[in-house]
């Protein structure tokens, strides 16, 4: 409680003498003070060491938290930088979380006063986060235009039946449009809070940007449940058929038929794409639900520190070139670990969703009727899931019909 | 199209009573991180 008082008032200390401080900066920026001679703190940090600290270059913590306090000069004036407790140990302790701080509320996180993992957070959130992610959005919505144009809307090559075949079930319609309904709320919402600052403020103004920030927030935190619902309906749903098989691999080797006009590879329920985009969405979405959820409750769920432990252990940051991870971490870093990687997750599950997107509706003719009415044309259901429609017919007990012999595996 | 609506329904449905939900189990931020010392005011 005393260390608290110390701060409190060195902290009136240093707002009260701004001129007295300026005289000693003024003496240490001397061409005699060195880097080594650290008489004229007591052994603590000198102007120097702060100065190469804020360029970036590295700076002993041994000078940082100065030498032993008990051989430290004499107390020179009222808590001076001369005596044995400093400002230099004191913001040193604090920074490096070894001072004793006690507080009435909010718990461990409430303790931490100075977290300098923050600054890196900040400026890669709104720096490289913003542009790549934002780029990548663009650029796939810029692929997907140039392969509109160059491939057009993928008709039903075949006649037409007149004849329809149950692909889903309500149920399972609903389960998809639980998750794709929230997703996009979530992804619209995710990306004004992350964005806005940047170009809604510019734009439109701050009363603005703070209505639909907090209009924003609100959808986020409480339409997240739905997304997490849909996401284990679907799964529960879809996962017998999604499993991967050798059909997968004669659907990839023609490229599902997507880049020439009446190729049409056989395939089940689920043909190779429609299973890569399932398990993206599932794996993608479950990492984002998870670090999701240590947002949506902060400070209780942290889960980066002990990630870190095993990949360490594992030895992938090592693998890839990096030094090994942070394994000690502050309550607020791991916040900010998991909202990068919340966001990070995010944007790229957002890439694969707006290709889901495109082939479901403009991208290919019949395709949106699966998830709309739940009927597909027949002869649709023949060139692109002409193994299912088999299995379907079988099951019904219908004649197959007579162009049955010509579509799989063209 | 049914099955759309009734899962956007759904949705607006779910939201609400999470909202609701966490407000009741004491889930606000005000909730978290105040205690007897700390006023938030009368409301």
């Amino acid at each position: 409680m005393h260390r608290l008082f110390l701060i409190c008032l060195l902290s009136l200390t240093m707002l009260a003498a701004p001129g007295a401080q300026a005289q000693e900066a003024g003496e240490l920026t001397a061409p005699e003070a060195t880097q080594t001679d650290r008489s004229a703190t007591g052994g603590a940090q000198t102007l120097e060491d702060i100065l190469a600290r804020q360029r970036g270059e590295q700076v002993p913590n041994r000078a940082r938290a100065g030498e032993d306090p008990d051989s430290a000069g004499a107390m020179v004036g009222q808590l001076g930088a001369f005596g044995g407790s400093s400002d230099s140990d004191v913001w040193s302790a604090l920074r490096y979380g070894t001072a004793d701080v006690t507080v009435s509320s909010g718990g461990a996180p409430a303790r931490v006063l100075i977290q300098d993992n923050g600054m890196w957070w900040l400026n890669f959130r709104q720096g490289p986060l913003i542009k790549y992610g934002g780029w990548l959005l663009l650029g796939t919505i810029a692929l997907l235009a140039l392969f509109f144009l160059f491939r057009g809307r993928i008709r039903i090559d075949g006649e037409k039946t007149g004849r329809t075949v149950t692909r889903f079930k309500f149920i399972e319609r609903f389960a998809h449009w639980l998750m794709a309904g929230s997703f996009i709320l979530l992804g619209l919402t995710g990306l004004l809070v992350l964005m806005g600052r940047k170009f809604i403020i510019p734009a439109f103004g701050h009363e603005a940007f703070a209505t639909a920030a907090v209009a924003s927030k609100w959808i986020h935190n409480n339409v997240s449940w739905a997304f997490m619902l849909g996401l284990i309906l679907a799964f529960i749903f879809w996962v017998a058929h999604n499993i991967p098989n050798k059909t997968d691999l004669k659907w990839i080797a023609v490229g599902g038929g997507m880049f020439k006009k009446g190729v049409h590879p056989a395939a089940k329920k689920f043909n190779a794409g429609q299973k890569l985009i399932f398990w993206s969405v599932m794996i993608l979405g479950a990492s984002i639900s998870a670090s999701g959820l240590s947002l949506l409750f902060p400070f209780e769920l942290p889960m980066f520190a002990k990630t870190f432990v095993i990949l360490n252990d594992m030895g992938v940051p090592q693998l890839l070139g990096f030094g090994a991870l942070p394994e000690q971490l502050a309550p607020h870093e791991e916040m900010q670990y998991a909202q990068l990687w919340h966001a990070i997750v995010s944007f790229v599950l957002m890439a694969i969703v707006i290709a889901h997107i495109y082939i479901g509706s403009v991208g290919m003719e019949g395709a949106y009727d699966a998830m709309g009415s739940g009927q597909v044309e027949e002869q649709w259901a023949r060139e692109h899931h002409s193994l299912w429609l088999d299995e379907v017919q079988q099951r019904e007990g219908e004649p197959k019909p007579a162009n049955a012999a010509t579509t799989p595996a063209e | 199209m049914k099955a759309m609506l009734s899962a956007f329904a759904a949705t607006a449905i779910i939201a609400v009573v999470a909202w609701y939900g966490l407000h009741e189990a004491g889930f606000s931020a005000g909730d978290r991180n105040s205690g007897e010392s700390v006023r938030l005011g009368d409301g």
